[in-house]
């Protein structure tokens, strides 16, 4: 059975970076507290994946300050939304095609 | 690395928006708020009307609906800051609910104010503005218990046009109130407490 990894986008295809960019997908924005809980995921864990997605320019984290609190909406870019609607794309593909090779 | 399988992928996508379904339960605490509320209205206007101080009902109903308005805000402001987030049927939620709200403040002060109309008719406006509110809620969020919610309040506004009894006006409205509001909003109250595990 042929594999198409390749087309899937390696930035978007982990655990943690798909849940972040699913979550985010249904948000307006989100907080780090928030995603945490969401994704079950430690602080450096997450950080780490948030900065990878903000690095290739898929999330966008934008710092204020509430009540001299400092506070961080995280929200899903345009590039973001269209990398996600391909990346979901090639996986429905990739889905499709491995269960008509299964059923031969 | 945190790479997975295709399959994996899947599983992941549908379970992240199996939890952002769940939390659409958490809505019980509008269904409540809202019908005590509006108990309390009807009651202030039955004891207005029975003293003969018909002049005072609009701002009865005002004064209840700004309070409404102002625990509404307060509370999601609290969600919002508890949970960090809120996603997109949320949004949409709060903006029928502050909509309805608005209208409200419309059809029961200042049109009956402005002599717009009698105010036996503020019943079947708020019962009209009650089902649409009821029934886009259940739309969004998927929920077949607001849309029969929704479409008793639409038949009581028919119901407050043909009953012309004052005392079956107030028992209807209050009975509508019972069964689409206070009893939903204890049942899916219980819902989320249970899917939250606590």
């Amino acid at each position: 059975m042929e594999t198409n990894f390749a087309e899937l986008d390696s930035i978007i295809h982990s655990r943690v970076r798909l849940a972040i960019m699913i979550l985010l997908l249904q948000t307006e924005s989100a907080n780090f507290t928030y995603l945490k809980k969401e994704i079950d995921a430690s602080d450096g864990n997450l950080s780490s994946h948030l900065r990878k997605l903000e690095e290739a320019k898929y999330i966008k984290m934008k710092k204020s300050f509430e009540n001299r609190k400092p506070k961080t909406a995280i929200s899903l870019t345009e590039k973001g939304r269209a990398a996600l609607d391909e990346y979901t794309k090639n996986l429905e593909e990739y889905l499709y095609l491995a269960s008509e090779n299964k059923q031969k | 690395m945190d790479q997975i399988t295709n399959e994996q992928a899947l599983e992941v996508i549908k379970d992240m928006i199996e939890r952002r379904k769940m939390k659409h339960n958490q809505t019980g605490f509008y269904h409540l708020l809202w019908g005590v509320i509006i108990s309390l209205a009807i009651v202030a206007m039955y004891i207005l009307i029975n003293t003969g101080l018909y002049h005072l009902i609009g701002y009865s109903w005002a004064i209840f609906g700004i309070a409404g308005a102002i625990i509404t805000t307060v509370y999601s402001k609290k969600i919002y800051a508890k949970k960090g987030g809120n996603n997109y049927p949320d949004l949409g939620l709060g903006a029928i609910w502050i909509g309805t709200m608005i209208a409200m403040f419309l059809v029961a002060f200042i049109f009956p104010y402005l002599h717009a109309y009698k105010w036996q008719v503020i019943y079947t406006m708020v019962c009209l503005l009650m089902g649409i509110a009821n029934i886009s809620t259940g739309i969004l969020i998927k929920q077949k218990m607001s849309l029969i919610n929704g479409i008793l309040w639409w038949v009581g506004s028919i119901l407050f046009l043909v009953i012309n009894n004052e005392a079956v006006f107030m028992g209807l409205f209050i009975l509508l109130l019972v069964v689409n509001n206070i009893i939903p909003g204890f049942y899916l109250n219980s819902l989320a407490r249970k899917q939250n595990g606590n």
